[in-house]
């Protein structure tokens, strides 16, 4: 059988079995529904251009129907233009807080109970300004002379401290994205690692490696685990774009679609580089238990990656700090998202992550592949190697049975996790800088630590 | 035409000072039930692990059909492996498929094979269970028909009657004979002589790596030491003492075999006996395979 075949066999077992999953079945709904909750709180909760519907009474009233839009426009507004027959209909449509303000024969103004709204000041000033327009055409003026005096080209504006309202949304923004990013990385990678070792410590590897090698076994798995994460992730990405964009209020900030193709981006190169990492890790254990302890060093790694990321977020994403860590490359898929769309980094610079990333994955493949390669069958491989990768990965040939992860116990592990995602979230969603949203990041924080240590704690042998 | 054969020449591999297969030669030949007996740790399964390609020996040969092995022909061996390896999770028919395909079969030939390999069986109902679910017997089963399920030309299994109940031994035994009767070369070990002697046309014994008898278990047999059986009634204690060039090898009430020196005369043992008591048996034995794996191993 061809490598390439080889490889595709069991890239399509991993999607079949994998995709059946409960565990991962459950996982794919909550980030797609946490994606779409948080694009539509994100698109609804912060208000869009504020309109005002106005009532136009008779012909005169309808003829200044264009300059009262303009002039809405001009204000930063929206009008909403509602024809009338009568003044009596005018007034039951104003009392029932239908029409905000009523223009009748283009003479008189008609309002339920303020005169200083800002949708009077609006037609206020387009009547004004169209008496002004009529005037200058009688003097001879073109029409588009005469628009061109009453709306001077307004002068360009340099800011000194942009809309911080803006930057909070996108801070927002970067924060789910790269949270997304780094648990799909995480969720995969240590989904892989467990394959791995089940493949192990059940010998089902023996039977395997007498038809593939080792080599398109593990392209196998890495290629079919990548492509559900990328689903995943993609998936998300894009319900969150779409929710976001029918939500209606704001919509999402102008930066999410970059930041989605950013964060799929960065994925598919993270996950390259840890991924083998993950695998290599698997195959050096011989029992699942042993496994979290082993993999720890590349999710402490990571889990640095991703508080760095945020640190960068909420200082300076234009810092030293970060302008050096979006280069190194084990750290670069959490941090150059977060820096190409809060701070200033460049497509040249870019370039060089992508590139410095490459390389690393490059060696990092290699190296994993190797150790994968001496230790899934553990016969002849080296022990300095595996002390050097990890210390507890010395066992006995014996195996014990593969440990069965109780349906149950993985069900409540998967709501601990995704809740502890939901807090941080919200936390994030609601600002940085009020103290009910570092609480909840605070407890969601914890949360994360609980499960990450409870791993950690004996388990009854599974007999 | 010559039968094509599987061939074992001064295979040798060793693990740091650990000298576990040394200069090992042997044959297997297409169509022959061949048995592979060695005590605990004695280098059955290293070998077979060479044989499979698992592990690259350090140094000799491993053919098949005068050829060396290579990925092609290692993909038409069907391998048991003493640690049953299969994937707990996955359904016992999707598994069995993938085994298939991944030995080159396309995915409709895979699933043939399953079902009618599920049938022969008697798992034909538990095609979509998960292997945990099974009993540890129908594991087994599965793990058989994982190394049948590609039609395979050379049959290598690593204690594939450990722990079977005597159906289930029969039902084994049957398999084997008929892939042997289909023209395949079928290697396997066992602890469980008196089967393999059934069994088996021909073995191999090995100790500490080195092959220390090999041939047909007729020849073998016959080549072993001499025996003799006597039943003796109402025997006078202390009849056997000073015969000459004898050992006495078993002795219960009223039997004794001997073991015959060169130089032992069995009608002065007829004599003896007679004159001790009442002699109700008396023949040459041939040894068993069990006796004769005592006597080349060392203890």
């Amino acid at each position: 059988m061809s490598a390439r075949r080889a490889v595709w066999e069991v890239a399509r077992r991993e999607l079949v079995e994998r995709s059946r999953s409960r565990v991962m079945r459950i996982s794919v709904v909550l980030l797609l529904l946490l994606s779409v909750g948080g694009a539509i709180a994100s698109a609804r909760l912060t208000s869009g251009t504020p309109s005002d519907d106005v009532g136009l009474v008779g012909a005169r009233s309808a003829a200044m129907g264009p300059a009262i839009q303009l002039q809405a426009r001009a204000a930063g507004r929206r009008a909403r233009l509602h024809d009338l027959a009568s003044t009596t209909a005018a007034s039951q449509a104003l009392r029932g807080g239908n029409l905000d303000v009523v223009l009748l024969d283009g003479a008189r103004l008609l309002v339920k109970s303020s005169r200083s709204t800002a949708a009077v000041r609006v037609v206020q000033d387009a009547v004004a300004a169209q008496s002004v327009l009529d005037r200058l055409r009688g003097s001879g003026l073109t029409e588009s002379q005469a628009l061109e005096m009453l709306t001077p080209r307004p002068l360009p504006i340099d800011v000194l401290e942009p809309n911080t309202r803006n930057i909070d949304r996108n801070r927002g923004l970067i924060v789910v994205g790269v949270l997304a990013l780094f648990m799909v990385l995480i969720f995969y990678g240590q989904a892989l690692a467990q394959g791995v070792t089940e493949e192990k410590s059940s010998r089902v590897v023996e039977l395997l490696l007498t038809s593939v090698t080792p080599r398109s076994l593990l392209a196998g798995k890495v290629l079919g685990i990548g492509v559900l994460g990328l689903a995943q992730l993609v998936l998300a990405g894009g319900a969150a774009l779409l929710a976001g964009a029918l939500a209606g209020g704001a919509g999402l900030p102008s930066a999410a679609p970059g930041a989605v193709a950013l964060v799929v981006m960065w994925f598919v190169l993270g996950y390259a580089f840890y991924s083998v990492a993950f695998a290599a890790v698997g195959a050096l254990v011989s029992r699942q238990e042993d496994l979290q302890t082993a993999i720890m060093p590349i999710t402490l790694l990571m889990t640095g990656g991703f508080y760095v990321a945020l640190i960068v977020v909420n200082t300076d994403p234009n810092g030293t700090a970060a302008q050096i860590v979006a280069f190194v490359p084990p750290l670069s898929p959490m941090v150059v998202p977060a820096r190409m769309v809060l701070g200033n980094m460049n497509t040249i610079e870019l370039a060089l992550a992508v590139a410095l990333d490459l390389l690393a994955t490059a060696g990092m493949i290699a190296l994993a592949a190797r150790v994968y390669e001496r230790a899934i069958l553990r016969t002849g491989a080296p022990i300095k190697l595996r002390r050097l990768v990890t210390l507890r990965a010395r066992h006995s040939e014996l195996t014990a049975p593969g440990e069965t992860h109780r349906g149950h116990a993985a069900f409540v592990d998967l709501v601990v996790q995704w809740s502890a995602v939901a807090l941080v979230i919200a936390g994030v969603l609601i600002g940085l800088s009020d103290p009910v949203a570092i609480a909840l990041l605070a407890l969601g924080l914890a949360l994360i630590g609980l499960r990450q240590s409870r791993k950690h704690w004996p388990r009854r042998p599974a007999h | 035409m010559t039968v094509r054969a599987l061939e074992l020449q001064a295979v040798r591999r060793s693990f740091g000072e650990l000298v576990a297969v040394d200069d090992l030669s042997f044959s297997v030949l297409a169509g022959r039930l061949f048995g592979f007996v060695g005590r605990n740790g004695a280098g059955k399964t290293t070998t077979m692990r060479i044989i499979c390609g698992l592990l690259a020996a350090d140094s000799g040969s491993v053919l098949w059909g005068g050829a060396p092995i290579d990925a092609r022909v290692r993909e038409r061996i069907g391998y048991m492996p003493e640690e049953r390896g299969l994937y707990p999770k996955m359904r016992v028919g999707d598994q069995l498929e993938y085994f298939a395909v991944l030995h080159g079969a396309s995915h409709e030939e895979g699933r043939e094979a399953t079902r009618s390999w599920l049938d022969r069986l008697g798992l034909g109902d538990r095609s979509g269970a998960r292997v945990e679910a099974l009993s540890h017997g129908n594991q087994q089963r599965v793990q058989l028909a994982a190394a049948l399920v590609h039609d395979p030309d050379v049959l290598i299994l690593d204690e594939p009657f450990a722990g079977l109940d005597p159906i289930a031994t029969d039902v084994m035994s049957d398999v084997l004979r008929e892939q042997a009767a289909r023209g395949v070369p079928v290697l396997f070990s066992s602890h469980q002589l008196e089967l393999v002697e059934h069994l088996c046309e021909s073995v191999a014994i090995i100790d500490h790596g080195r092959l220390v008898a090999c041939g047909p278990v007729d020849e073998l047999r016959r080549g072993g030491p001499r025996l003799l059986r006597v039943d003796l009634r109402d025997a006078r204690p202390g009849w056997a003492d000073e015969l000459l060039d004898v050992e006495v090898a078993e002795r219960t009430n009223g039997r004794t075999v001997f073991k015959l020196g060169p130089k032992a005369d069995s009608q002065q043992i007829l004599d003896r006996a007679r004159r001790a008591g009442s002699v109700t048996h008396f023949a040459e034995l041939q040894p068993t395979l069990s006796e004769l794996f005592r006597e080349v191993v060392s203890p």
